[in-house]
């Protein structure tokens, strides 16, 4: 049972597709077969090849054309290409049979018209001309204006705009559509700008983003980029549209300088952009102007409410309240909707206003298909029973008459400015209740007692004295930490750094020792300091193993560093009475030992002062 | 260790600091001048009693001893309002409420006297990002976000140090995010110090004048200007000032007929 069930689903989708499948191909074949030709290039050298097309609209069906032989080409099929596209929900196919065809000599050759019969019916297309010319021969000027190419690859003719409008004739504020088309045929085009179009009269809104396709345009195909806007005449007579300029970059390929020499082949010429040799050229176009002519509003039958509004509009009106004390205000909205110029869309007149005190009214809202005006009236007497009639008078231009939008009649309850609405509730069983609205007045809020936070005019805290030092303050602290956090980190990696630091604080200790032992005249103990602080204190100052620390040592190290010789001279001293004093120490008095410990502090002294 | 007690100690130095330079601004706040205050309450009862040209005077005599408050300006609008003054009362109402953006009295009888003005002009749509920073900075003064900066430089300052000391990536996230935060409030301490110190906002204080295509009496009239409507002082002369109405539009008027909020 459920495998009949799911067959029999399968068949209703397979019945399905095959139905969908036949409305395609009836609306395909419903529609005329459109026959065309072209070529990708209309002028060409001898020995260059040129792609012809041939190209039918509303089918895919029709097979290849064996092609006529014409004289001075040949002529070989490449295959076909097909297209299907679906715009706005309309499906369209083609199919285009392209052939490369080489001429073989020079002048103008028709190709076409070319003619074929598809189920008993006969097609042919207009004939497309080929100039072929010389090799090396300069290229034609073209027929597009505005162009500045230089040396570079021919784009004459392959870049051209159109600008177009919707309507010639239009009446004054009536919207229409203005169309700016930049086509592009076999170029690369970068980098194109929006169109400027210059006018006097009117006034556009910005173009929309641009849409790409392709169109044929007199046997060629083109790349299209079309920009739109709407505009609208301000003034009467005959206003010139245009003309629309554009700019945009087109990549090139340089020619050899007309050499048909070795290096100057088609062959070297596609590598132009594979070494290099690819320019970017910008170009301006411009198109032909157009001219528009803009009718004023009829007077017949103009009604004096009509204040400019082209469309077709519709008016809703809301007003609040409805029940109210004479003085009180009503707000009018007034809501026009439609198409056409908003922009010419002024607020709606009211009539009979003698009654009313009337503010000017306000817009609200204003979008593509509406606008809101707001209006305040307030009623100055209590017999007042209705708001006064709306009015908005607009032309349509499609109908070319005018019309007048009115509102219905709306009531209002206007009570004198001291009497109490009196509200009935149902009074079917019971006897009647009055119940008051409450009737708030309006006045501004009472003055202040106190006087506030007293401060001078002008005086602000960004300019007081005391916050500005605060703020310096903080960051001087800040570059202290950052300082005082480098050094400690410098401690901690750099040995070398740390082991110099220390250098100075350890001699002087130990001096002070030998300085006691010098006092107490313990001689061999006062050279075994002096001896240790020496090798301590250059072991550090030099970052080297103290141990290891020699006369010899310690002058290539002042060599080294630059420093002075005399220094080294009494460090020698100091080395020399220190080894003495171990074997003959008998001939070193008090004297010699202080004039030793001199000379080691004089040394540290001098190397603390030429630190590095 | 040492370098941590140094930090602790600058810690404690600037806490105290701190706390130093806040009591000696409350103390200078407080310090009222007496006679001001004496002045302040006599104007206040003369306005009780309906003499509001005498309580306009006396309150003229305190902002011209070039000491100011919100208050003051707030009661000064209410006597202009009472006076039938509407563009006077507004522009001090305004004034008011830069001093005392969040006090709903300001806001309130700024409002009421707004909406009895003849003011039919729709201000241009500015673009979203403006607006926003517009509205941000009216809540405060401008003296609270110059605290504000203060605070974020200070906080963006210690974390800055912390992450020296500690190295560690949530100290870094923390610093980076509080940069961010400063960078932040210093544009909009800086879209609010402009506005103080352009000193372009103006109101109409005349019930009607007629804006001029150029500086002369005999130049062609452009557009009505109504008393209250909010205008934008963009050049002046002796006798006129160039306005630009909140909905574009621009002309000359004479310069008796605005005044500067």
């Amino acid at each position: 049972m459920r495998y009949k069930k799911i067959k029999k689903q399968l068949a209703n989708v397979f019945l399905f597709i095959a139905v969908f499948i036949c409305i395609l191909n009836t609306q395909a074949f419903a529609k005329d077969i459109k026959f065309s030709v072209s070529l990708d290039k209309d002028r060409v050298e001898v020995g260059d090849m040129v792609q012809l097309g041939l190209v039918f609209e509303n089918t895919q069906s029709v097979p290849a054309l064996q092609l006529p032989e014409i004289n001075g080409l040949k002529v070989q099929y490449i295959g076909p290409s097909t297209q299907m596209t679906n715009v706005n929900g309309k499906m369209s196919s083609s199919v285009t049979h392209r052939y490369r065809i080489v001429p073989m000599q020079t002048g103008t050759v028709a190709l076409g018209p070319f003619s074929f019969s598809y189920k008993n019916d006969n097609y042919s297309s207009a004939a497309v001309d080929l100039v072929v010319v010389d090799r090396g021969q300069a290229p034609l000027q073209n027929t597009a204006q505005g162009k500045n190419v230089g040396e570079n690859e021919d784009i004459d003719g392959r870049i051209f705009i159109i600008l177009s409008s919707q309507k010639n004739k239009v009446y004054i504020n009536e919207l229409f559509e203005i169309t700016v088309k930049m086509y592009i045929n076999q170029l690369s085009v970068r980098g194109i700008d929006y169109p400027s179009v210059s006018a006097q009269g009117l006034v556009f809104e910005p173009f929309a983003q641009p849409r790409q396709y392709k169109e044929q345009l007199a046997g060629k195909i083109h790349d299209v980029v079309e920009f739109k806007t709407i505009a609208y005449a301000s003034q009467q007579g005959k206003l010139t549209l245009g003309p629309a300029k554009m700019n945009a970059k087109v990549v090139t390929r340089r020619k050899a300088g007309g050499s048909s020499g070795f290096f100057g082949s088609d062959f070297f010429d596609d590598f132009g952009g594979f070494f290099g040799r690819a320019s970017i050229v910008p170009v301006n176009v411009s198109s032909p102007e157009l001219s528009i002519d803009v009718l004023p509003f009829p007077d017949q039958d103009k009604p004096k409410e009509f204040s400019g509004a082209v469309g077709s509009f519709k008016m809703k009106i809301n007003a609040s309240p409805l029940e109210l004390k004479a003085g009180d205000p009503i707000t009018l909205n007034m809501v026009i909707t439609g198409t056409g110029n908003f922009d010419s869309v002024q607020s709606p007149t009211m009539g009979a206003l003698n009654d009313f005190k009337v503010y000017n009214s306000e817009v609200q809202e204003s979008t593509a298909n509406s606008k809101v005006f707001e209006q305040v009236i307030i009623p100055q007497k209590a017999e007042i029973k209705k708001l006064p009639q709306v009015k908005f008078a607009f032309f349509d231009p499609k109908k070319e008459s005018y019309f007048i939008e009115k509102n219905k009649e709306i009531g209002l309850n206007v009570l004198p400015a001291s009497e109490k609405l009196a509200v009935i509730i149902d009074t079917s069983n019971q006897t009647p209740v009055l119940s008051s609205t409450r009737v708030l007045g309006q006045d501004i809020v009472y003055i202040k007692e106190y006087i506030g936070k007293l401060q001078l005019d002008g005086q602000f805290l960004y300019k007081k004295k005391k916050f500005i030092i605060f703020n310096v303050f903080l960051f001087l602290v800040f570059i202290a930490v950052y300082l005082l956090q480098g050094h400690k980190e410098r401690l901690t990696h750099d040995i070398g750094y740390a082991r110099k630091l220390r250098a100075p604080k350890i001699a002087r200790v130990k001096l002070q020792k030998a300085s006691t032992y010098l006092e107490q005249n313990k001689k061999e103990l006062f050279y075994a300091q002096i001896f240790k602080t020496l090798q301590e204190y250059l072991g550090h100052r030099f970052n080297r193993p103290s141990a290891g620390m020699t006369a010899d040592i310690v002058e290539e190290l002042i060599v080294e560093q630059s420093l002075d010789l005399e220094i080294s001279e009494k460090l020698k001293d100091c080395f020399v009475q220190c080894d003495m004093a171990r074997y003959a120490t008998a001939t070193l008095n008090k004297d010699n030992m202080r004039a030793i410990l001199v000379k080691l502090e004089q040394a540290i002294d001098y190397l603390e002062t030429y630190k590095q | 260790m040492k370098l941590k007690s140094i930090f602790r100690f600058v810690i404690i130095l600037l806490g105290c600091l701190s706390l130093l330079i806040g009591v000696t601004v409350y103390s200078q706040a407080q310090n009222s001048n007496n006679q001001i205050t004496a002045s302040f309450y006599k104007a206040n009862e003369l306005f009780g009693q309906g003499n509001y040209d005498k309580a306009e005077k006396v309150y003229q005599e305190i902002l011209a001893s070039g000491m100011h408050s919100g208050n003051i300006y707030y009661n000064l609008g209410n006597t202009f309002f009472k006076q039938g003054q509407l563009g006077k009362a507004i522009v001090n109402y305004e004034r008011a409420k830069r001093l005392l953006p969040y006090d709903r009295d300001v806001q309130a009888n700024l409002k009421y006297a707004l909406s009895l003005c003849n003011n039919s002009i729709v201000p241009l749509k500015k673009f979203g990002l403006i607006r926003l920073m517009n509205n941000i900075t009216e809540c405060l003064t401008l003296d609270v976000w110059t605290i504000l900066l203060s605070a974020a430089y200070f906080m963006v300052l210690v974390s800055f140090a912390f992450f020296m000391i500690k190295k560690t990536a949530i100290f870094k996230k923390v610093a980076v995010f509080l940069l961010f935060c400063l960078i932040m409030i210093s544009c909009l301490w800086l879209v609010k110090f402009q506005w103080f110190m352009l000193d372009k906002q103006a109101i109409i204080i005349v019930s009607e004048v007629d804006s001029r295509f150029a500086p002369a009496l005999d130049a062609v009239v452009h557009f009505k200007a109504y008393e209250g409507a909010g205008i934008e002082i963009i050049d002046q002369n002796s006798a006129w000032v160039r306005i630009k109405t909140p909905d574009g539009k621009i002309g000359w008027v004479p310069n008796i007929s605005v005044e500067k909020i």
